[in-house]
């Protein structure tokens, strides 16, 4: 699976992107195996306190469609799935 | 009762040479908060709906909001309203820097332009010392060295609005810009000022701006501040990354509109162009922001050989403009072509969109290789700055480049090539990806624009709510609130980027802090739909109707070619009646009297229908 990762979220992964073999099957096993990976920052920026939902603060797309239009962060995952991962950014 | 207003309004007619002042009209500033709102409200009761854009009958107005030059954070906006040579709609474009407040310092809450001079001159407002100077000697010069010789000649301390060589040769994509880098960026209103014959404005103030309770507005500023500077969008993101940020999301989310928004979607080098390379390219030399801004968005920038140099930006705009728009992939020719924009005077979406307009008129063979001068393909990074610069000279391909992309699409005959809505260039937000942006574009009272109904921020960042961009269902109501919050913060003199993170009932509170006018947070939406309906009156005495809020056919029938929405097309058809229902409007799109009497615009919309019938006579 390929992850890619954005903005500050670079700088707890230390990479922009990974071939991440053998994902889980849903999107909250999949951070909490990168979590696993990348350490406490990582974990802290991507899931709310009870690792149950995601942090608000947070936007992670797979193949392109924000997740919360998805199944949130019980969206099931295929090996071929491209996933991003951002902060909540803005601009204009 | 002391309040944030300096209630002055300065008029000066370059014909006759006359300068006087007069108190602001109060009634206006209630109902239209300031900025936006009165300027447009001032340009419709004193020039009326008929006037050549490009002629000395059309005034401009330079307007402040009632927190311009306060302590209130992200509040240094002023507005130039006028009616635009680009559109032939009300224009008003916002800018930021020093020159509102410096304005409002002098005891201004307006500057009205009137007229033409005979010959170039420059306006020198001291605080109420106001003279009119020859600027032949400036007439030619580009923005940095106008800007400072007219300090030289002023006050090291002055403020200066200027235009660069792009305004002086009339062309429609024209902007004015201020403390070099800061542009009222989009309409064409530095083609208005050209006409005038008006190279400059400089202005100096050091007198006081009041509020009613220093208490209350402390207080209410403080609650505004906190809000700002701990929300991660405008306290981390955009100071660190400043706009460009958005490239990446825009394009991971297929939103990212490519080749004259012919084969949209996604690109693999979109990184190579985004706020997160300018770091790691070490194009970023450090941030700047505006008066009073905790944001700080603004960026200080150098360029690398062979397209090495210095300025500020780009915007995540110019970015996605002179970047994937016209297929280029290299971030210092985009910095460079941004920095011409900056110089010459040119509005840095406009033009490079109209650039990616004449690269597809160029690849498809409309547009023959001796007018273009160059290899106008698609990708083509070295062509960039050159084309600015003939576009700001009218040289060659620039004399049909300055007029926009729909008169020159017009010009080689695929007027369908143009990707804007009223002739004005859509900014960087696919609509067959973000339906509801889409709605935004098409009913915008300027044509083509993202900042006054800002639907990304919903459909991709998730802000205020997460809106699926895929659905049209409930995208009317969010875009008229968002219309009309837009029209609000743009008449206070607040950034829109505070509304990332504040909310209508911050802004309403620091509002009646400092004006001692009391705004509930629906009040302050009703002033903006106020707003948006006089624009929309002023809009359709000018000739305009229901049948121009559309899109580019190109995103109504021809299916996006990449990304996660592949094969889609903006449904504009699915919203536009909701919208129009919501917004009190008869199905054809026209303003109704009972909903003009509630908004308090029965008399503008009389004139709106006299003048509808009066064209419709002489057309019989």
């Amino acid at each position: 699976m390929n992850i890619k990762y954005f903005a500050y979220i670079r700088d707890f992964t230390r990479e922009k992107e990974t071939t991440w073999n053998d994902p889980a099957d849903d999107l909250q096993a999949l951070l909490q195996q990168l979590s696993q990976h990348y350490g406490k920052k990582f974990r802290e920026a991507v899931f709310n306190e009870t690792e149950d939902d995601l942090n608000n603060l947070i936007i992670v797309l797979v193949n392109g469609r924000h997740v919360a239009h998805l199944d949130g962060i019980h969206t099931k995952l295929q090996a071929s799935d491209q996933v991003s991962i951002f902060p909540v950014v803005a601009g204009g | 009762m002391a309040n944030s207003f300096q209630n002055k309004v300065l008029r000066i007619n370059l014909t006759t040479g006359k300068v006087s002042t007069e108190p602001l009209n109060e009634s206006y500033a209630k109902d239209y908060i300031g900025g936006r709102g009165l300027g447009t409200k001032m340009y419709y009761e004193e020039v009326g709906t008929n006037v050549d854009p490009l002629s000395p009958d059309n005034n401009m107005y330079l307007v402040t909001g009632p927190l311009t030059g306060t302590m209130a954070p992200s509040a240094g906006r002023y507005m130039v309203i006028t009616r635009g040579p680009l559109t032939g709609t009300i224009a008003c474009s916002n800018s930021g820097g020093y020159f509102g407040s410096e304005m409002k310092y002098a005891g201004y809450d307006v500057v009205v332009i009137e007229g033409k001079a005979e010959k170039p001159v420059y306006i020198w407002i001291n605080n109420d010392k106001v003279e009119i100077h020859p600027a032949d000697h400036i007439w030619g010069k580009e923005v940095p060295d106008t800007t400072d010789l007219l300090k030289e000649e002023t006050d090291e301390m002055a403020k200066v609005a200027c235009i660069g060589p792009a305004g002086e040769n009339l062309s429609k994509i024209a902007c004015i810009m201020n403390e070099m880098n800061r542009a009222a960026g989009r309409t064409g209103v530095g083609a208005v000022m050209g006409s005038k014959n008006l190279k400059g404005i400089v202005v100096r103030g050091t007198n006081p701006v009041h509020v009613p309770d220093g208490e209350r507005f402390m207080a209410a500023i403080e609650e505004a501040r906190k809000v700002l500077a701990e929300h991660p969008v405008t306290g981390t993101g955009l100071p660190t990354y400043g706009t460009q940020i958005l490239i990446n999301i825009l394009n991971q989310s297929g939103g990212l509109p490519v080749h004259n928004f012919r084969d949209s979607g996604t690109v693999e080098w979109a990184d190579k162009t985004s706020g997160e390379f300018m770091i790691e390219h070490k194009n970023l030399v450090r941030n700047k922001g505006c008066f009073s801004c905790v944001m700080r968005c603004g960026r200080v920038t150098k360029t690398y050989k062979p397209y090495a140099g210095f300025g500020e930006g780009p915007e995540y705009e110019a970015g996605w403009g002179f970047g994937a728009d016209c297929d280029v992939d290299d971030i210092d020719a985009i910095c460079q072509a941004n920095f011409r924009c900056n110089e010459l005077g040119l509005d840095a979406i406009s033009m490079p969109c109209t650039i990616a307009c004449a690269m597809e008129l160029y690849e498809n063979g409309y547009l023959p290789k001796e007018d273009a001068g160059c290899d106008l393909s698609f990708g083509n990074a070295s062509i960039l700055a050159d084309l600015v610069t003939k576009t700001a000279y009218r040289e060659g391909i620039g004399d049909m480049l300055a007029e926009g992309s729909y008169r020159l699409a017009e010009k080689y005959g695929h007027p369908e090539l143009s990707m804007s809505v009223k002739k004005q260039e859509l900014p960087a937000y696919e609509p067959r990806t973000l339906q509801g942006m889409g709605l935004n574009y098409a009913t915008n009272n300027r044509g083509g624009c993202h900042v006054r109904g800002y639907m990304t921020s919903p459909e991709i960042l998730g802000l205020p709510v997460k809106l699926d961009p895929a659905v049209t269902e409930g995208k009317a109501g969010v875009c008229k609130t968002f219309q009309d919050l837009t029209g609000a913060v743009d008449a206070s003199g607040f950034c829109l980027f505070t509304t990332f993170a504040i909310g209508a009932d911050i802004i309403a509170n620091v509002v009646s802090a400092a004006t001692g006018i009391e705004y509930s947070p629906d009040e302050l939406l009703k002033a903006g739909e106020r707003i948006w309906n006089l624009e929309r009156l002023f809009n359709m005495a000018c000739g305009f109707t229901g049948k121009d809020d559309t899109l580019p056919q190109r995103l109504l029938q021809e299916p996006q070619k990449f990304g996660p929405y592949k094969g889609s097309v903006n449904r504009l058809h699915e919203m536009l009646p909701e919208y129009y229902e919501l917004r009190g409007w008869t199905e054809a799109g026209v303003p109704t009297k009972d909903k003009m009497v509630e908004l308090g615009l029965e008399d503008a919309f009389a004139q709106m229908l006299g003048a509808v019938e009066a064209a419709a006579a002489q057309n019989n």
